[in-house]
C-alpha cells in the first residue's frame, strides 16, 4: 500500500514536471502585432533541399472585424500560400489566394495544412538563420517579423507537444 | 527468414556488409527473444489497419548509388516503411521523414535496427540520385531512396492499392506532384497490415514501431 502511494506520488510529480516543461517549451511568443492582429509561432524548418522550404505561423485576430491574409513577402525567396488537400487518396498542394482571419479567431499555418512554400530560394535556409517576412492584409495592415530557422527535429518535437490551438 | 538477409549482402561495400551482418544478428536474436504470440490485437496499433493485408510486392528500382535495389529481397526480415514522395515537397514528405528519423534515434537500437525506411520518388525527373541522397541525409543517412521511370513507380503504387502520382503544372515552368501521403508498414511476415497517414505523430510511431518489430503475424 505504502509502495503504491509512493509510486502514485512519484508518477504525479513526474507528470507535473513534464507538463511544466512542456508548457514552457511551447509558450506562445508574439513576434509581431498591429491593431487587433498578432502573429505567433513563426518558424521555418531548415531546408533539406537547397531550393525548397516552408514557413509556418499563426495570426490571431482579437478584433470585431474579419481580415484576410493576401500576400507574404520575404527576401528569402518567392513565397506562395498553399494548402494541402487530400482527395481520392491523393494529397496535393493547392494555391490559396486569400486566407480569412475571422473576428476573435485565427488563421493557423502548420504542417499538413496551410503553409507558405518558398520556391527559388536565394540560398538554402540553414539552422540558426533568421529570415524577414512581411504579411499584407486586406485591411491594409502590414505585419513584419523575423522568422527563426529551426531543425526539422525541433519542428516535429513541437508538433508532438501539440502547439496551443489559440496562442 | 533472417538468413535470406545474407543473400543481399554480396553487392554491398565491406563496411555496409559488416553493419548489415550486425543488423542481421539483431534480427536473429530478436526473433529468438520475442514472444512468439505477439500478434497485435485490433485497436492496439495507432496506424490504420487494412481490412486486407497487402503483400510485400517484388520490384527493383535504382538506389541513390545507382545500384539495383530488389525491394522484397533487400528488406526481408525488416519492418519496412515504404513511402512515395519527392524532394520538392515542402510539407508532408519532410515532416514524415523527420518524424521517423527522430523516433528511430530514440528507440532502443535492437528495435531501430530492425526498421528500414524506403522512399520511392514520384518525381524522378527532378529527383536525381544526388539530390535524393542529400535530401534523405538531412533526416537519416540510412534511409533508402529509390527511383525509376514514373510508369514503373505508378505501376508499383497501383499494385499496392495506391492511386498513382499526378503531375500538376503550377506555372509555365514549374510543377508539383500530387501523391498518396500514407506510409505503408510491411512486417516480418512480408505483408502490410497497417498504414500511417500524413499527420501521424512521433508518439504514434514510438508506440507502434516496437509492436510491429515484435509482431508475429503468420507468414504467408
Amino acid at each position: 500500500m505504502k509502495t503504491t502511494n509512493c509510486l502514485t506520488l512519484l508518477i504525479s510529480t513526474l507528470a507535473a514536471l513534464s507538463c511544466a516543461s512542456g508548457e514552457r517549451a511551447s509558450a506562445p511568443v508574439a513576434v509581431a502585432s498591429s491593431g487587433d492582429l498578432t502573429v505567433y509561432h513563426a518558424y521555418a524548418p531548415a531546408s533539406p533541399a537547397p531550393d525548397v522550404a516552408s514557413l509556418y505561423f499563426t495570426v490571431v485576430n482579437d478584433g470585431e472585424a474579419a481580415d484576410t491574409l493576401l500576400t507574404i513577402t520575404s527576401p528569402a525567396g518567392e513565397a506562395t500560400l498553399h494548402n494541402v488537400v487530400t482527395q481520392d487518396g491523393i494529397a496535393r498542394m493547392t494555391p490559396v489566394e486569400a486566407l480569412p482571419i475571422p473576428p476573435h479567431g485565427l488563421a493557423r499555418l502548420a504542417p499538413g495544412g496551410y503553409h507558405v512554400m518558398f520556391s527559388n530560394l536565394v540560398r538554402p535556409l540553414n539552422l540558426g538563420d533568421t529570415i524577414a517576412v512581411e504579411l499584407a492584409l486586406a485591411s491594409g495592415t502590414m505585419l513584419r517579423f523575423p522568422v527563426p530557422v529551426l531543425s526539422y527535429t525541433e519542428v516535429v518535437k513541437r508538433l508532438d507537444q501539440g502547439e496551443p490551438s489559440r496562442r | 527468414m533472417p538468413l535470406s538477409v545474407g543473400g543481399a549482402l554480396s553487392t554491398l561495400p565491406a563496411r555496409g556488409r559488416f553493419l548489415r551482418a550486425l543488423a542481421g544478428l539483431a534480427v536473429l536474436s530478436g526473433s529468438v527473444a520475442c514472444n512468439p504470440n505477439a500478434q497485435p490485437k485490433p485497436g492496439e496499433l495507432r496506424g490504420i489497419l487494412l481490412p486486407d493485408p497487402l503483400p510485400k510486392i517484388d520490384f527493383t528500382l535504382a538506389n541513390t548509388a545507382g545500384e539495383p535495389f530488389a525491394f522484397r529481397q533487400q528488406t526481408d526480415g525488416y519492418v519496412t516503411l515504404l513511402f512515395f514522395g519527392f524532394t520538392y515537397c515542402p510539407d508532408i514528405c519532410p515532416v514524415h521523414m523527420a518524424n521517423l528519423a527522430a523516433v528511430l534515434r530514440k528507440l532502443p537500437l535492437r528495435t531501430a535496427n530492425r526498421v528500414k525506411v524506403v522512399m520511392v520518388s514520384v518525381d524522378p525527373d527532378r529527383d536525381t540520385p544526388e539530390r535524393l541522397r542529400t535530401w534523405l541525409n538531412a533526416f537519416d543517412p540510412s534511409f533508402v531512396g529509390l527511383r525509376g521511370p514514373i510508369e514503373q513507380v505508378n505501376e508499383i503504387q497501383r499494385a499496392l492499392n495506391l492511386p498513382p502520382a499526378i503531375k500538376q503544372q503550377t506555372s509555365e515552368d514549374d510543377y508539383t506532384v500530387g501523391h498518396a501521403a500514407q506510409i505503408i508498414a510491411f512486417t516480418g511476415d512480408n505483408r502490410a497490415h497497417v498504414v500511417y497517414p500524413s499527420g501521424t505523430r512521433q508518439a504514434d510511431w514510438a508506440h507502434d514501431l516496437p509492436l510491429l518489430v515484435e509482431a508475429d503475424w503468420p507468414a504467408q
